[in-house]
């Protein structure tokens, strides 16, 4: 935002339906269908950018094991970044988050491989997705209504994968 | 988890406990205020919203960024606040003011489960219960979106004003993988639901909007408006199932079946609805841009 967006330069969004959601790998399902057979675009709708939710859990600090990745960015009490999204904790940092009071932090599930690059949270894949769908629900199908949205949520997902 | 609790007035008990220990909540900037002061005026016309706006060239940015996006679908540009008040009505310039507004200012930096996963999040449970309300031919359906854009403000409140409290929930949930509503309700007695709610009436926003934000997990209770909470208890489910943002938790609260019947579902049309409901979900790219 700021200065360059002027009253008379907002970019037109007309033809939008063709634009990659980039909210949910459950929501290209429907942006796929729209775009038929367009590689490209299938490509793109997979690499979800902001649903790397599906592999994050928030844990406390003492628990960090060396090697682990932060899924998002850690701020102090003041709103002062300490550490960014990405980065591979050492026995350093989790000192330093001790030492700025930070109790938990987010960090990629399962991706405590210190060899090769730190695993991008965005470039998920559909089984987890639908791994995080199931877990979501446990203990829940029992309510007709649940199963039903359950059922099609997971469907969604089953579907855009296929694609 | 997802029991009914009757708790749903403002001041009563815990949550003057939890008002005693803040020094402030966030205000309105005065143009957003002055913007609802004129809606809710039947005399008001274009030109006083727009003379209210104008100054706050950066707001008159992102209102004409929001109006113009595929979340309203005009084909034709919108180029002023005048012309987007003929074309939308007040009260829907005034929930794209709030929406510019909140999205900007309230930002909630360093939330632990992530500022821009919580209003992807928000957001979609905005188009969803925008999309619900529409559906059902409720007459508050302008007012869904702004209800379901801040069902969950409520959380950025108890991270910056309670967030020792916040964080014990916070804590709770990663331990037992529980909602983080019930880990709030253990720790303070009160959740993000009615401190929201509070937030939204010291805005004075309609008090039908607030009672949706304070029951959003418990919607059975409403006596305003039961359509609107229970179009936003049931957004907020849609939208988690979808996996849309995060809610700062792994896990869905329990439909409320009256929620559900009002909302006027059969079991039948979920499959139906759940993928119109990822439709509208995808028209809040525009509104991503600006978080």
């Amino acid at each position: 935002m700021g200065p360059e967006h002027s009253w008379t330069n907002i970019p037109s969004l007309e033809g939008a339906s063709t634009h990659p959601s980039r909210v949910s790998p459950a929501v290209p399902d429907l942006a796929a269908e729209a775009c038929g057979t367009d590689t490209t675009l299938r490509t793109r709708l997979q690499d979800v950018s902001l649903c790397g939710r599906e592999i994050m859990k928030e844990i406390a600090i003492h628990a960090i094991a060396s090697g682990q990745v932060l899924a998002a960015d850690v701020f102090d009490g003041r709103g002062g970044l300490l550490l960014s999204k990405g980065m591979r904790l050492s026995p350093e940092h989790v000192e330093l988050l001790e030492r700025r009071g930070v109790l938990t932090v987010s960090i990629v599930d399962g991706e405590a491989d210190a060899d090769g690059p730190p695993a991008e949270p965005g470039t998920d894949d559909f089984e987890t997705a639908i791994e995080r769908v199931d877990h979501m629900f446990e203990g829940l199908d029992d309510d007709p209504v649940m199963k039903a949205i359950h059922e099609a949520a997971r469907g969604m997902l089953e579907s855009a994968r296929k694609k | 988890m997802g029991e009914s609790t009757k708790r749903t007035r403002l001041g009563e008990g815990d949550l003057k406990r939890f008002i005693r220990r803040i020094d402030s909540l966030p205000t309105l900037p005065s143009v957003v205020a002055r913007v609802n002061e004129i809606v809710e005026n039947p005399n008001a016309s274009a030109s006083d919203i727009n003379n209210a706006i104008r100054r706050d060239v950066a707001l008159s940015a992102r209102i004409l960024k929001l109006v113009n996006s595929s979340f309203y679908g005009f084909t034709r540009k919108i180029s002023s606040i005048t012309h987007a008040v003929v074309i939308l009505g007040l009260p829907t310039v005034r929930n794209v003011v709030l929406s510019a507004f909140v999205l900007d200012a309230f930002s909630g930096k360093g939330l632990p489960f992530g500022h821009r996963e919580f209003w992807i999040h928000s957001l979609g449970v905005g188009a969803a219960a925008n999309a619900l309300a529409k559906r059902r031919g409720l007459a508050e359906a302008e007012d869904a979106f702004v209800a379901g854009l801040l069902h969950d403000v409520g959380k950025i409140v108890l991270h910056q004003f309670a967030r020792a409290d916040f964080n014990d929930a916070l804590r709770i949930v990663a331990e037992r993988d529980c909602l983080l509503y019930d880990a709030e309700r253990e720790v303070m007695s009160t959740s993000h639901a009615e401190v929201g709610s509070l937030l939204l009436d010291m805005w004075h926003l309609p008090s039908h909007l607030v009672e949706a934000v304070a029951v959003h997990h418990t919607p059975d209770v409403a006596t305003q408006s039961p359509g609107l909470a229970a179009v936003v208890h049931l957004a907020d489910i849609l939208t988690r199932a979808l996996l849309v943002g995060s809610g700062g938790d792994q896990r869905i609260p329990r439909v409320s079946h009256a929620a559900w019947t009002r909302a006027g579902v059969a079991v039948g049309e979920v499959d139906d609805l759940v993928r119109e409901i990822a439709g509208e979900v995808r028209k809040i790219d525009a509104f991503v841009e600006l978080i």
